[in-house]
Order: structure tokens, then C-alpha cells, then sequence
């Protein structure tokens, strides 16, 4: 018995000490120096160390948003269409569009009508689990303060990271890829459609290019998590608009940086996105057919 | 003695799960920018940006962001962990693999401001260092890293 109880205790300090390894494969076990672990160009990256982060609805709706521009309802999906979406995935897809519609009218200032996009989500979200108590909480949040109008911007933009992030912490990263796919198509379907005339220097067309950005951050975010057919569906319609934002031409100019004090700097420089008329208008045609085929 | 055996056989099932929990999802880190562990200096009147994030890491593991800055715009980082493991190295890369900031240069100073011209998709490389020499340090320890995100618009 003697021997078995040593035998244990052996086999407990060698777990103490595997445990008391160095981590990422350093040599000391207790104590490093700046200069040896600083070095990140030598550390393998995995797909699984890199996170893709967007903009939300509000963000990219609030930098298109002109005051010149004038509210349309007829771009916005009816909520009255809710019912029509009963499998799960038309229902994550509208959820998205549901978003950005809500977005679309804080940013416009559409109280009424952001009020109606709520009460269409608050059901939504609850077909499908995600009315947690934070969500019911934030949407009750927003429905008390849809008349102010900075108050209901920032609880939109919230709201759609809360739901973002609830599924991610819930492994559910599918579903928010989803989702957020169906926000980015119906912003860029409102986008495209406040644009009345082409111009090269019409300031939407030039927030539509920059969106490249945006939607390159989420096609990678997508690609990371992708494993059902559902979203092997929604990635599809994403890879149509990247093949379509490729061919757009680029300008690129060299980054610079120039310091200013202690701690702040300025970036200048970088990659502009050009679209010609014509590509213009096949981008227009080809957004709104992905966009109706979302909300039939 | 059969009493003792198995209680060292709770004692070694114990040190395991303590082990492979250090690899594990830790849920106190969904809430971190919101601690005061998070420290950032007061953002004046600078609103947040949304693509702020909170994430459990592993001790001296290189992570990548990937985040789209938008043009025309004043932008407060602060990059943040959990006390016992600071310092934190960040890199601020453009998508040329050109390094815009090293705060390796700055005594890993946990924030920084731009202006960013363009919008521009940016890499920020983060390892999160724990460089106290008291520190034991586990294969695969986890802490939580957390980057706050704040802007402005210059017109």
C-alpha cells in the first residue's frame, strides 16, 4: 500500500509540475524579459487568434446619412412581412435586415417607424432564443426612449452589438454571421438606393466604396466560422458583393505617419475604391436582387 | 488506507480540471471593459465606437484584430488586462504589413490616439506579456484583454 500511495504522490507532483510548464513554449518558469516575449514576429498565428470586428448599421448608416437626404420608407422591409419568415434561417437573414432598418430609421430620426422595426424584432428575437433578459431590458430601453433621438441611435447601435455578442459567447457564431450578413446587404440596398444621380464625387457613392472595408472584415469573419448550410447560403450572396467591390478600381497611396506629441498620431494615405457609373448601376442591380431574394 | 487513495484520486482529478480549465472559455471576461480592471483615461467627449471587445487570451499569445477605421475621424485606444499580467505589446499595422505603432517604444503605454485620413482596414497585434517575476505561469494561462474604442468627427 505504501508503494501505491507513493506511486500517487509521484504522479500528483508531476501534474503540479506540467501544470507550472512556461507558457507559449518559454523556457523560464517564473519571470520573463520584456525584450523575449515583445517579439511577436515569430509567433504563428492560427485562424482561430484572429478576430474580424465591423462596423455596425448605425456606424456605417450615420457616415452615409447626408442632411440633404430625405427619409424614404418604400426602401425599408414592411414589417408586416415578419410572419412569412418561419425557418430559421429567413429568420436570422430578416433579423439582420430588421436591424438595419431600425438603424435606418434612428439615424433618420423616424421615431414611429423605429418603433415598429422594435416591437417586429422583439418578436423575432424570442422565435429564435435570443430575448435574454439583457435584450428585453435594452429593447425596453430603446422603446422609452425612441423620441430622443441621440438616446435611440445609441441604444440601436447597442442593441445590435448586444445581439452580436450574445451569440458569439453562446458558440452560436453562425447565427451571428447570419444575421449580421442580412444588416450589411440591407445597408448597403438603403445605401445604394438614397443615391439619386451618379456623380464621381457624390459623397454616398464614395461611403459605398469605403464600405469594401467593411465587408471584406466580414466575409473573413463569415469564413472563420462557417460549418452549416444555412450560412454556406447567406456566404454566397457575400462572395457576389466582394467579387463585386474587387473589380471596383483602386487607388493607393502610400500610408504615412506623422507624431504629434506624446501620443497621438496621424495617419494619412492608404487605399481609395473608385466605382465608374456603369459599374455603379450593375452593383445597384445586383444588391437589390440579393436583397429581394432575402425578403420575399 | 483505501480512504486515503481515494482521496488523493479527488486530489489528482482536482489538479487536472484546474489544468484544462486554464484552457477553457472564461465567461468573466464578456463583462471586462465595463470593470474598473479596465483602465482608460476619461475619453472627454469622444463617443464609442462599437467595435470594442473584451475576449479571454492566453499569457503571451499573439492576437490579430482586424478593424475598419472610418476616415475623417479622431480615434482614443486603450488596451487593457488584468493587473498581474500586464505589461501588454501592441502593434498598430496597415494592410501594406507597414507597423504605424509599436508601444514597445513608448514603455507599452496601454492606449493611444489618431486621426485616421481614410478609412482604412487596420491590423492591431496584441500579446499580452505578464512580465511580473512573481508570476507562475501555466501552459495556456488565460487572462482577459480587453480594447475600448472611442471617436469623434472632425469636419
Amino acid at each position: 500500500m505504501k508503494k501505491t500511495n507513493l506511486f500517487y504522490i509521484g504522479f500528483l507532483s508531476l501534474l503540479i509540475l506540467a501544470g507550472c510548464v512556461g507558457g507559449g513554449g518559454n523556457k523560464q518558469l517564473t519571470g520573463i524579459s520584456n525584450e523575449i516575449q515583445a517579439d511577436s514576429d515569430n509567433i504563428k498565428i492560427t485562424d482561430s487568434d484572429v478576430f474580424y470586428l465591423f462596423s455596425s448599421p448605425v456606424e456605417i448608416l450615420t457616415i452615409i446619412n447626408q442632411d440633404s437626404l430625405m427619409f424614404d420608407s418604400k426602401y425599408l422591409n414592411s414589417v408586416e412581412k415578419r410572419e412569412k419568415y418561419i425557418k430559421a434561417y429567413d429568420q436570422y437573414l430578416n433579423i439582420g435586415v430588421y436591424l438595419a432598418d431600425l438603424s435606418y430609421c434612428s439615424v433618420f430620426a423616424r421615431s414611429k417607424e423605429a418603433d415598429d422595426y422594435l416591437e417586429t424584432l422583439k418578436r423575432m428575437c424570442g422565435e429564435v432564443n435570443l430575448s435574454t433578459e439583457i435584450n428585453i431590458e435594452l429593447i425596453e430601453k430603446l422603446k422609452g426612449n425612441v423620441n430622443s433621438i441621440d438616446t435611440l441611435i445609441k441604444y440601436t447601435d447597442m442593441y445590435f452589438y448586444k445581439v452580436i455578442n450574445d451569440l458569439e459567447k453562446n458558440n452560436r457564431q453562425n447565427e451571428a454571421a447570419i444575421i449580421s450578413i442580412g444588416a450589411y446587404i440591407e445597408c448597403l440596398y438603403l445605401s445604394v438606393n438614397l443615391v439619386n444621380k451618379y456623380s464621381e464625387n457624390n459623397l454616398i457613392i464614395l461611403k459605398i466604396a469605403e464600405q469594401k472595408h467593411a465587408f471584406t472584415n466580414l466575409y473573413h469573419y463569415c469564413k472563420q466560422f462557417i460549418s452549416n448550410k444555412d450560412l454556406i447560403n447567406s456566404f454566397a450572396y457575400l462572395e457576389q458583393i466582394n467579387n463585386n467591390y474587387s473589380q471596383f478600381k483602386e487607388i493607393k497611396e502610400r500610408v504615412k505617419v506623422k507624431k504629434e506629441g506624446d501620443n497621438h498620431l496621424i495617419i494619412s494615405g492608404g487605399i481609395t475604391t473608385v466605382i465608374s457609373e456603369s459599374e455603379f448601376k450593375l452593383f445597384k442591380k445586383n444588391i437589390s436582387e440579393i436583397r429581394n431574394s432575402i425578403t420575399k | 488506507m483505501k480512504k486515503d487513495m481515494k482521496t488523493l484520486s479527488l486530489i489528482a482529478v482536482f489538479i487536472l480540471s484546474v489544468n484544462l480549465s486554464s484552457t477553457a472559455y472564461d465567461p468573466k471576461c464578456n463583462d471586462f471593459l465595463n470593470t474598473r480592471l479596465f483602465k482608460m483615461s476619461d475619453p472627454g467627449n469622444y463617443l464609442p465606437y462599437g467595435q470594442s471587445k473584451s475576449e479571454s487570451v492566453e499569457v503571451r499569445r499573439l492576437y490579430k484584430f482586424e478593424i475598419v477605421f472610418i476616415g475623417k475621424k479622431e480615434y482614443k485606444i486603450g488596451i487593457a488586462t488584468e493587473e498581474d499580467y500586464e505589461p501588454i505589446h501592441f502593434r498598430i499595422i496597415d494592410n501594406q504589413k507597414k507597423v504605424l505603432y509599436d508601444n514597445k517604444q513608448y514603455q507599452y503605454k496601454g492606449s493611444v490616439d489618431f486621426y485616421m485620413e481614410k478609412t482604412q482596414s487596420i491590423t492591431i497585434e496584441i500579446t499580452v506579456l505578464a512580465s511580473n517575476e512573481l508570476l507562475l505561469l501555466p501552459r495556456g494561462l488565460r487572462t482577459c484583454l480587453g480594447i475600448k474604442i472611442f471617436n469623434k468627427s472632425i469636419v
